[in-house]
């Protein structure tokens, strides 16, 4: 008879439960917020308000989510508070429900607890067309999935294809010669000859040619080219011949002038027409617009051409693989749930092209490199875009791509990389203009190339 | 199972209630219902109560002060914020006026012959640099900027609108304490972002384009034509967006006056639609839809395309449609606020004071509005008194369960008493003492010499009953017949059992199997039809 009470009481609590408590699932009649930070400012702001909004606007209201941006920053400053959550730093922020991360950063917070896996929230079919190489680089080494694959980037070659072609048809230098980073260099020596001719008057007075946004990014992927690695577990690998060719073709145009020596983004560079060509991000190709401006703001409009990243001589064909993904905090299933489905939507192809076409970025699906790309191509406005979308299933068919290796002192070696080479190459570049009041170019670049790469493989062991 | 359980409970309450038309309640039924009938009519009282106090109408009620404290507080902090940066901003002009006024004359130049330096303009403005960044991170601005009215090349043709400018912008105006400020560089000399640092942004630009900001212009020529103090003079822009860039904006913008009181330039702060929403978006988990606006007010219109939203994206007028909202009393607790061919929204509103009494644009109003969409609203209402009649609904359930465990706990125990009073051996006791009392009293009653009462007892004449009664006994075993003959002679089953020298429980046994052949229930049946049998002996001895 107990049992009979006991069942009926069971019965009628859970009754009285459902009826006050909440659901795992999700309702539209009770929305649930999650917030976003996102490194995306400027034009990329207005293509994430708009996307965001749209999702708000269907599927969040049909299933009852809506994405709150919360924070837009630099990249370095968003990973910079990510830290600090990580870290537990006093005077750190709340964790967003949804973060563009780094796997860097993202291997800190999950140390912590702090991400939940997304394996569980996709199907194997869904989780397949997107490219494995990017998904690879977004589960950390407990095999789960923390970084989804969203904002990928390769470096690309943007050359200044209207300066360019006055340089070639007054020096026979063509645009095929770029394709390696011996042609480069020696397109950088040309052109710095070239400019110094425009102004008898004045010598040295030439113009760079090329500069690269990160030169420890062209080591890494030079060294990958020639079949070997930078990396040695933790530590760097600069005592071999192949990081010797690759610091003489980057010193020589360096010091000579070819190449400029700038710590700053080279798309800067280039809508002054201070330098004709540079590798950088995808993902930079909106800061290079369709005019370049001089100092006395005449403007001149001017086309780019959007090359695959260059080789060294003899090297495969391998790019960088960049750019974050998006992380989910770990939460609420329901939270968790709600973050996922905006990254299903986020990442669907058609959605996925649309940002692709306003940023730069890659798309991260295999569908969307099939089904989309060429109508984007032919629909989209950006010439500059479209020129870039071309390269990008160049290089997806025929590029390998190389990710950077994950582990704490990562981006500590990486500053201490660039700082190291600007520092060198800036004063070997000031010896060799002191040294040409009184030598011939050729004995003063020897002069000061000499020990060069002696002082810079000493920096990096002395970690200065 | 439960399930299958409640299906029977449900049958069962069916047939007792189908048999009750034919024989009457039964117990257990009519205390369910007694008990459903008097906790259903205290619910029913509660529901009235609740009625006539006006509970179901009180959502729209309570809604208003709650959104008016809201709107109150969102006003404050607005008024302050944008009010803080006005007076920033009129410290900065002073400053940048005097700063450079002096580097000017410090070159051979003045304000009034700026245009004349055009090779000065990029170094007047590097030297301002620090001033205005370190301007920019004690605000509560996403920019700052400073306008001189002369351009580095006359002889281009866009000249006339073009102006010599360096414009910064905070990309995290947001940013946690004791963070550097993450600046670029949006219009200036590239020369200046390059030697101090500083990353430009994809839309920069050398100069500013006068034509695309025409308040920067107006500003000027007021400035010019009425002589007012820095702190009258000041501007609130209406939401806008830079050349080139799509993010909203609104500038506040104080003209450069040399001491000469030549106008030669503006400077000011920027605040960002992005740095709005993540400081005025209304956080109350209770109003989803709930989003604040800082508009610009046309007699009764909020003029939507100079306003800065703060909200979900999914609650508020999507940009493409900025236009204007038509304010009218809604008819109840809210003003109603229609888009033309659009949504209409409920909410609130409360003018702020972005000007001194006595400035050039005192004229100008502006209000913060907080609402919502109707639809929002609505829900939010309904879903209080939804909630209430769900309560009573459990209530009721409730109710149901209590009335029917009751009963049947109540109703279990006598039933089951009743039940006893039809077996043989009254000894055992109920716990209830009213029953326990009858059982005694029967037993008693069963115990009196059934010869010596006077009953009731069938008709005289032998019924077909009687006669197949006497008829069965022929039916008997010999260890039964022995039996009943000793009940004939009036023994009790005690007595039997001593006199046959059998158990009790023997005795009980073929209590059952004479009750079975004889066709009666009981043993006082059974004593009926023995002093019917005695009875008849009498009157056919009678007779004889």
């Amino acid at each position: 008879m107990k049992k009979k009470y006991i069942i009926w009481t069971v019965l009628l609590l859970s009754v009285l439960l459902s009826g006050c408590g909440q659901t795992k699932g999700l309702n539209p009649k009770s929305p649930v917020t999650i917030t976003l930070w996102h490194n995306f400012g400027g034009q990329m702001q207005a293509t994430m308000d708009e996307q965001i909004g749209e999702f708000n606007a269907t599927i969040g209201k049909e299933k009852g989510v809506i994405v709150s941006v919360t924070s837009i920053s630099s990249s370095a400053a968003l990973q910079e508070k990510l830290t600090m959550i990580a870290r537990g730093d006093p005077g750190a922020p709340e964790m967003p429900d949804i973060t563009t991360c780094y796997p860097a950063t993202a291997m800190l917070l999950a140390d912590k607890g702090l991400l939940a896996p997304m394996d569980g929230y996709f199907t194997d079919a869904e989780l397949m067309d997107y490219l494995p190489r990017f998904l690879e680089e977004g589960r950390l080494p407990d095999g789960k999935l923390y970084v989804f694959p969203f904002a990928k980037s390769t470096e690309v070659l943007f050359l200044n294809q209207t300066l360019f072609e006055r340089f070639s048809s007054a020096t026979g230098v063509t645009a095929d010669s770029l394709a390696t980073f011996e042609g480069i260099a020696d397109a950088a020596t040309q052109y710095y000859r070239w400019t110094d001719q425009q102004t008898p008057d004045i010598s040295n007075d030439g113009k760079a040619f090329y500069t690269a946004d990160s030169f420890f990014n062209l080591a890494q992927v030079g060294m990958e080219q020639m079949g070997t690695s930078l990396f040695d577990g933790e530590k760097l690998r600069l005592n071999t011949p192949e990081f010797e060719q690759i610091w003489n073709t980057i010193l020589e145009p360096a010091v000579r002038g070819g190449y400029a020596i700038y710590d700053g983004y080279s798309s800067d560079l280039s809508k002054t027409g201070d330098i004709l060509c540079s590798t950088g991000s995808t993902a930079g190709v909106l800061f290079y617009g369709e005019e370049i401006t001089y100092p006395n703001n005449t403007k001149e409009a001017v086309e780019y051409a959007i090359l695959p990243y260059p080789t060294f001589e003899g090297g495969k064909r391998i790019a960088i693989q960049r750019g974050g993904g998006l992380a989910v905090a770990k939460s609420t299933p329901e939270k968790e749930k709600a973050a996922t489905l905006f990254l299903k939507w986020f990442t669907a192809p058609e959605q996925n092209m649309r940002f692709v076409a306003s940023t730069g970025y890659l798309p991260v699906t295999g569908r969307a490199f099939t089904d989309h790309m060429e109508r984007e191509i032919s629909e989209n406005s950006n010439p500059n875009i479209q020129r870039l979308l071309r390269t990008a299933i160049t290089v997806h068919e025929e590029y390998d791509f190389y990710i950077p290796p994950v582990f704490d002192g990562f981006n500590t070696i990486s500053a201490s990389f660039e700082a190291s080479f600007l520092a060198i190459t800036e004063q070997r570049r000031e010896q060799y203009m002191e040294s040409l009041k009184t030598m011939e170019p050729d004995g003063a670049f020897e002069r000061a190339a000499n020990g060069a790469l002696k002082e810079f493989i000493a920096r990096q062991t002395e970690g200065r | 199972m439960p399930k299958q359980r409640l299906m029977e409970i449900v049958g069962l309450y069916r047939e007792a209630i189908r048999r009750g038309g034919q024989n009457g309640l039964p117990m257990r039924l009519r205390l369910f219902l007694f008990l459903i009938l008097f906790l259903n009519t205290i619910m029913l009282g509660v529901l009235l109560i609740l009625f006539s106090v006006g509970v179901f109408k009180a959502g729209l009620l309570e809604h208003r002060p709650v959104l008016e404290r809201e709107l109150m507080h969102y006003t404050a902090d607005i008024y302050k914020s944008f009010g803080n940066l006005s007076v920033q901003t009129v410290d900065l002009a002073k400053e940048l006026s005097a700063g450079l006024e002096r580097n000017l004359k410090e070159h051979g130049g003045s304000a009034a012959s700026l245009q004349e330096n055009p090779d000065l303009l990029e170094h007047l403005l590097e030297e301002e640099l620090d001033r205005l960044t370190g301007a920019l991170e004690r605000s509560r601005g996403s920019g700052v900027f400073l306008l001189l009215d002369a351009t580095v090349n006359p002889e281009l043709p866009g000249a006339k609108d073009s102006r010599a400018c360096l414009y910064l912008k905070n990309m995290e105006p947001n940013i946690i304490n004791g963070m550097a400020a993450n600046l670029r560089l949006s219009f200036g000399p590239m020369t200046i972002a390059r030697n101090n640092g500083i990353h430009i942004l994809p839309q920069w630009q050398m100069e500013f384009d006068l034509s695309e900001m025409p308040c920067f212009t107006e500003l000027m020529a007021a400035a010019r034509e009425q002589k007012l103090p820095f702190s009258r003079l000041y501007r609130w822009s209406e939401g806008t967006s830079l050349p080139g860039n799509s993010e909203r904006i609104m500038l506040c913008i104080v003209p450069l006056i040399a001491s000469d009181g030549t106008v030669f330039g503006v400077c000011g702060f920027e605040v960002s639609e992005m740095l709005f929403k993540l400081s005025h978006t209304p956080g109350s988990e209770s109003y989803d839809h709930l989003f604040c606006l800082l508009s610009p007010l046309e007699e009764n219109t909020l003029r939507l395309s100079g306003a800065l939203f703060a909200g979900n994206f999914a609650a508020g007028p999507n940009a493409p449609e900025h236009t204007k909202m038509e304010i009218s009393s809604g008819g109840g607790e809210f003003y109603r606020y229609q888009q033309p061919e659009k949504e209409s929204y409920a909410g609130l509103h409360q003018t702020v004071s972005l000007y001194p009494a006595d400035s050039a644009y005192a004229d100008e109003q502006w209000v913060v509005a907080l609402m919502m969409p109707y639809q929002g609203l609505n829900t939010l209402i309904s879903a209080k008194s939804r909630n209430l009649i769900l309560g009573l609904l459990i209530l009721m359930l409730v109710n149901i369960g209590l009335a029917s465990f009751i009963s049947h706990k109540y109703v279990h125990p006598v039933a089951a008493a009743l039940e006893h009073l039809k077996e043989p051996n009254l000894t055992a006791k109920t716990k209830i003492p009213e029953i326990d009392d009858l059982i005694e009293f029967l037993a008693a009653h069963d115990a009196l010499p059934v010869s010596g009462e006077k009953k009731e007892l069938p008709a005289r004449e032998p019924s077909a009953l009687y006669l197949e009664f006497v008829r069965n006994i022929r039916t008997l075993s010999a260890a039964e017949k022995s039996v009943f003959d000793l009940y004939v002679q009036g023994h009790k089953a005690k007595e039997i059992a001593e006199i046959l020298c059998l158990s009790i429980n023997t005795i009980k046994t073929h209590n059952r199997r004479i009750y079975m052949k004889l066709n009666v229930t009981s043993r006082k049946e059974l004593m009926v039809y023995i002093q019917m049998m005695e009875e008849v002996g009498c009157a056919n001895a009678g007779n004889k």
